[in-house]
C-alpha cells in the first residue's frame, strides 16, 4: 500500500462525497455533485 | 420476526444452522428473495424494480438489470447504472431512512447490524473489514465508525454515515484500495 498507488487509484475512479457541501472527484467528470444532485434532506 | 414461523425453524432451508445463528455470506438468500418478490408481486422482477426503486429514486438514465428467462431478478447483483443514478439511489435511501412506515423501518434496520460477522480482519471469510451485516448491507466498518455500506463487485461502494447526512460513493472496478477509501470516507464523515 503506497500513497502513490492510492493516488493512481483515485485518478482512475470516481468518488462522490455527498453532504452539506458535496464534492466530487474522479477521472472524467470534473463536476461537483451539487451541480448534478439535489442536496440530501 | 421473533414470532415468525421460519425464524423458529430448527435450521434454515439452505443451511445447517438456525436462522440468525451463523452468518454465511452467499447469493442463495438474495436470489431466493428475488424469486419471492416475483411471485408475491405477480410481475416480472424488472417491473417491480422499476416501480419500487427506480421510479421513487428518480433514476434519470438508462441502465440494465439482470433477469432470468422466468422473469426472476438476479437479486444478489446485476444492477448497472451510471454514477449519477447511484448517487440518487444513495440519497434516496438516506431520505427513506428518516421516513415513518414499513420501508423506512426496513432501511433503518438494513443499516443496523442484524447478525455479527464474527472473527477478526485476519480470520473473517467474507467482509473482512466489517463486524456486522444488516439487510444486504455491511455494518461495523473497522475503519469508518458509525457507517453502513453497500458493496458492489470490483470496488463499487456506497457508505452512509449513521449520524449525519454524509454519504460516500466510490465508482470503481478495483478492490485494492478499499482500506484507503474507507479512511477517506471516515474523514469526510467527520468534517464538522
Amino acid at each position: 500500500m503506497t500513497a502513490k498507488g492510492f493516488a493512481a487509484w483515485l485518478s482512475a475512479v470516481a468518488i462522490a462525497c455527498i453532504g452539506p457541501e458535496s464534492v466530487f472527484f474522479g477521472a472524467s467528470m470534473g463536476k461537483t455533485v451539487t451541480s448534478m444532485m439535489p442536496e440530501p434532506g | 420476526m421473533a414470532n415468525d414461523r421460519n425464524s423458529k425453524a430448527a435450521r434454515g432451508v439452505f443451511s445447517d444452522y438456525k436462522p440468525g445463528e451463523q452468518f454465511s455470506y452467499k447469493s442463495t438468500d438474495p436470489v431466493t428473495l428475488g424469486i419471492m418478490i416475483h411471485r408475491a408481486s405477480g410481475q416480472p422482477m424488472s417491473a417491480w424494480f422499476q416501480s419500487a426503486v427506480l421510479d421513487p429514486m428518480g433514476a434519470a438514465f438508462p441502465g440494465s438489470y439482470a433477469q432470468d428467462p422466468k422473469l426472476n431478478g438476479l437479486a444478489d447483483s446485476g444492477v448497472r447504472m451510471r454514477l449519477q443514478d447511484w448517487l440518487r439511489f444513495a440519497v434516496w435511501l438516506r431520505k427513506s431512512s428518516k421516513e415513518a412506515g414499513c420501508f423506512g423501518d426496513y432501511v433503518r434496520d438494513a443499516m443496523r447490524t442484524q447478525i455479527a460477522n464474527s472473527g477478526t480482519v485476519a480470520t473473517r471469510k467474507t467482509g473482512k473489514l466489517f463486524g456486522g451485516y444488516g439487510y444486504l448491507a455491511w455494518t461495523e466498518n473497522e475503519i469508518a465508525p458509525d457507517t453502513a455500506w453497500a458493496l458492489g463487485h470490483g470496488g463499487q461502494r456506497i457508505g452512509w454515515h449513521l449520524k449525519s447526512d454524509r454519504i460516500f460513493v466510490a465508482f470503481s472496478n478495483e478492490e485494492t484500495w478499499m482500506p484507503e477509501a474507507y479512511d477517506l470516507a471516515k474523514r469526510w464523515m467527520s468534517v464538522r
